[in-house]
C-alpha cells in the first residue's frame, strides 16, 4: 500500500498560496469557524513524494491484466477495444471543463 | 477490413465464425428476435469516419461550449473548480487500469484490488468512519443508497430531510422513497442557514433517519453535535463534500451512522456533470447491509498479502432480488482519480488546500458584503461556498459578469428555496486575489 512508500517530513505544497499566505494567515481560523467545527487530527492520508505516487500506481497497473494486455473472453460487461481518440475526445477542454446547469446556448456543441 | 477501423474483425473472419455455426448470414444470429420487434431498430444513419475527420468533427463541438479553462468560474452548487494534478490523468490512461474487468478474478486484478482498498481505507480515514465501499455513482445516488440502507437496518419508513440539502439530491431521494415507500419530511433551516434543531419532532416512532448535508447546499457548515441524541436510535446520514474534511471536524465524531459525498472534489474534471464518484462510508457493525463492493485483506497459502473481493453475497451478482444494493460495478476509475489525488496532495496538503479555499472563500465573502444592495444571505459558519442576497436581477448581474470572463455563481431563483435574488458563489484553490478584486469590483459597478 501506498502507506508504507518513503514518507516526506515536509508537505508538499497542494496549491498557491503566495497571495493567501497559509503560513501566516490574514485571518485565524478560529475567527472564521467555531473550533469545535474544526478538525483536531488530521487524516492518516499518505504523505510522499510525487515520484513515489508514479512508481506505486505504475507498479499497480503491472498486476492487472485488461483488454490492453490480451483477449479477455468475458461478457457481462462486454470486453471490447474502444477506440483511444475517445479518451482524447473526452478530455477537450469544452468537455471536460464544462458545467451543468448553464445555458443551452453556451453549450451548444454539448446539446446539438 | 470492417467498415470501422477499430472493429478487428475481417468479413473472411466472419464468413469463418459463421461457417462454424453452419450459417451463411449475420442477420440469422438474430432470428428469434420477433420481426415486429426487429423493425423498430431501423439503423441510425451513422456513416464510418476516419479518426482524423472524427477528431475535426468531435473538436469542433468541444469548441462551442463555454467551460471553466476560458472562464474565471466561482460556480459551484455540487460541482467545483478544483485544480486537477496532471499525473491523474497519466497513471489512470495506463492500459491495465483503463482496460481491465469489475475485479471478479483476483489473480488477475490485484493491482485494481489494492488501490480499491487503499481508497477505502483514505475515505474512513477523511469521515472518522469504520467502513468504506469502494464507490458508488455520485454524491445523490450514495445518499439515497444510504436513505435505503437506513430503512433496512431499522425497518422503519420515516426520514427526516434537511431543507438545505441540494435539490438535485433531493431528487434522488424522493425518486428512491416513491419506490421503496418511504416517507419524507422537511426540516427547515434557520437564518445562520443550519438545520433548525427545534423543528425535530420528539416523537421519534417509525423514524429511520435523519439526512443532512455539510457544508449544505447554501455553503453553511452544521453543527451536528448533539443530533445523534435527538433522534434516539435512528440513523444519523450526513452527506460531506471531502475537501472540506481537510480542516473540519468529520462526521464520524459526531456519531454519524453513514456518511456519504461527492468525490468530484477529488482530482475528477466537471466534465458536464459527469461520471461523477459517490463516496459511502459507515459502521463495521452494519457491514452486510452496506451497499456497494468492497476491497478486503486476506493472505494467500504462503502467507503472503492479497487483496479480494470482500462480503461478496450482499452483490446483485449472487443474488438479485436480496443484494443489499443493485449498484456493484461503477465509477472505479474516478475512485481511481481520488485515490491518485488524495495520495498526491497528501495529509497535510489536504489541510492547507481546505484551508485556502475557506480563506479565500471568506475574503470574497466580506468584500462583497461591504458592496451597497449587497449582504450575506446568512449569518452561519460557510467552507468554500455562500449565498450572497441582491436587489439586483442575478441573470443580468451574471450577464455583466460573463462579458467580463467570470462565471458568476448560480442563480438560486429556480430552486425556489430562498425568496428574494440569491446567488451561490463558490470559490477554490483556483482562484486569485486579484480575480476575486476584479469580480468584486464588477459587481460595485453593475
Amino acid at each position: 500500500m501506498i502507506w508504507e512508500r518513503r514518507s516526506l517530513t515536509s508537505a508538499p505544497k497542494a496549491a498557491p498560496d503566495y497571495d493567501f499566505p497559509m503560513r501566516r494567515p490574514e485571518r485565524n481560523l478560529t475567527e472564521l469557524v467555531p473550533a469545535e467545527l474544526i478538525r483536531k487530527e488530521d487524516p492518516k492520508l499518505p504523505q510522499v513524494s510525487q515520484i513515489e505516487v508514479v512508481r506505486h500506481y505504475t507498479r499497480l497497473s503491472r498486476m492487472n491484466y485488461g483488454v490492453d494486455n490480451g483477449i479477455y473472453p468475458l461478457g457481462s460487461c462486454t470486453m471490447k477495444y474502444n477506440p483511444r481518440i475517445n479518451e482524447d475526445m473526452a478530455r477537450l477542454a469544452g468537455f471536460a471543463y464544462a458545467i451543468p446547469c448553464r445555458a443551452r446556448s453556451s453549450l451548444k456543441g454539448l446539446y446539438d | 477490413m470492417s467498415a470501422f477501423e477499430f472493429i478487428p474483425n475481417t468479413p473472411e473472419d466472419q464468413r469463418r465464425m459463421l461457417a462454424e455455426l453452419g450459417l451463411s448470414d449475420v442477420e440469422q444470429l438474430f432470428a428469434d428476435i420477433p420481426a415486429e420487434v426487429l423493425r423498430k431498430f431501423q439503423p441510425i444513419g451513422l456513416e464510418p469516419l476516419s479518426e482524423l475527420e472524427v477528431s475535426n468533427l468531435v473538436s469542433q463541438m468541444a469548441a462551442q461550449n463555454a467551460h471553466t479553462g476560458q472562464y474565471i468560474s466561482f460556480l459551484g452548487g455540487g460541482i467545483y473548480d478544483h485544480y486537477v494534478p496532471a499525473i491523474i490523468a497519466h497513471l489512470i490512461s495506463r492500459g491495465e487500469f483503463l482496460t481491465c474487468y469489475t475485479p471478479y478474478q483476483a489473480e488477475l486484478s490485484q493491482g485494481t484490488l489494492t488501490w480499491m482498498f487503499e481508497f477505502q481505507t483514505m475515505i474512513c480515514e477523511l469521515t472518522a468512519m469504520e467502513v468504506a465501499n469502494s464507490s458508488m455513482y455520485d454524491g445523490g445516488s450514495a445518499l439515497a443508497e444510504a436513505m435505503l440502507m437506513a430503512k433496512n437496518v431499522t425497518g422503519r419508513t420515516k426520514f427526516l430531510v434537511a431543507r438545505s440539502l441540494n435539490p438535485y439530491y433531493r431528487k434522488c431521494l424522493e425518486t428512491y422513497a416513491w419506490g421503496a415507500g418511504l416517507e419524507l419530511f422537511e426540516i427547515p433551516f434557520t437564518e445562520t442557514g443550519q438545520l433548525d434543531r427545534n423543528a425535530i419532532p420528539k416523537e421519534t416512532e417509525n423514524l429511520a433517519g435523519l439526512i443532512v448535508q455539510t457544508p449544505n447546499f447554501f455553503g453553511v457548515i452544521e453543527d451536528l453535535s448533539g443530533l445523534k441524541d435527538l433522534i434516539k436510535d435512528a440513523f444519523l446520514i450526513v452527506s460531506v463534500n471531502p475537501i472540506s474534511l481537510g480542516i473540519l471536524a468529520p462526521p464520524g465524531l459526531f456519531g454519524a451512522d453513514i456518511v456519504t459525498g461527492e468525490g468530484q472534489p477529488l482530482g475528477i474534471p466537471q466534465s458536464f456533470g459527469g461520471p461523477l464518484l459517490g463516496l459511502f462510508a459507515t459502521r463495521m457493525s452494519y457491514v452486510r447491509k452496506m451497499p456497494g463492493r468492497m476491497a478486503g485483506r486476506t493472505v494467500d497459502a504462503d502467507g503472503r498479502i492479497g487483496y479480494v473481493m470482500a462480503l461478496q453475497t450482499r452483490e446483485q451478482h449472487i443474488r438479485r432480488e436480496k443484494a443489499t444494493s443493485n449498484i456493484c460495478t461503477n465509477q472505479a476509475l474516478m475512485a481511481l482519480c481520488a485515490t491518485i489525488y488524495l495520495a498526491t496532495v497528501g495529509r497535510r496538503g489536504l489541510r492547507s488546500l481546505a484551508e485556502l479555499n475557506l480563506q479565500k472563500a471568506h475574503y470574497l465573502a466580506e468584500k462583497i458584503a461591504k458592496i451597497p444592495g449587497f449582504a450575506l444571505r446568512f449569518s452561519g459558519p460557510f467552507f468554500n461556498e455562500f449565498v450572497v442576497q441582491t436587489r439586483k436581477k442575478p441573470a443580468r448581474l451574471l450577464k455583466t459578469l460573463r462579458d467580463e470572463g467570470f462565471f458568476g455563481g448560480l442563480d438560486l431563483a429556480p430552486y425556489e428555496l430562498l425568496d428574494g435574488n440569491n446567488l451561490l458563489i463558490a470559490v477554490t484553490e483556483k482562484r486569485t486575489r486579484d480575480e476575486m478584486d476584479r469580480f468584486a469590483k464588477i459587481l460595485k459597478g453593475a
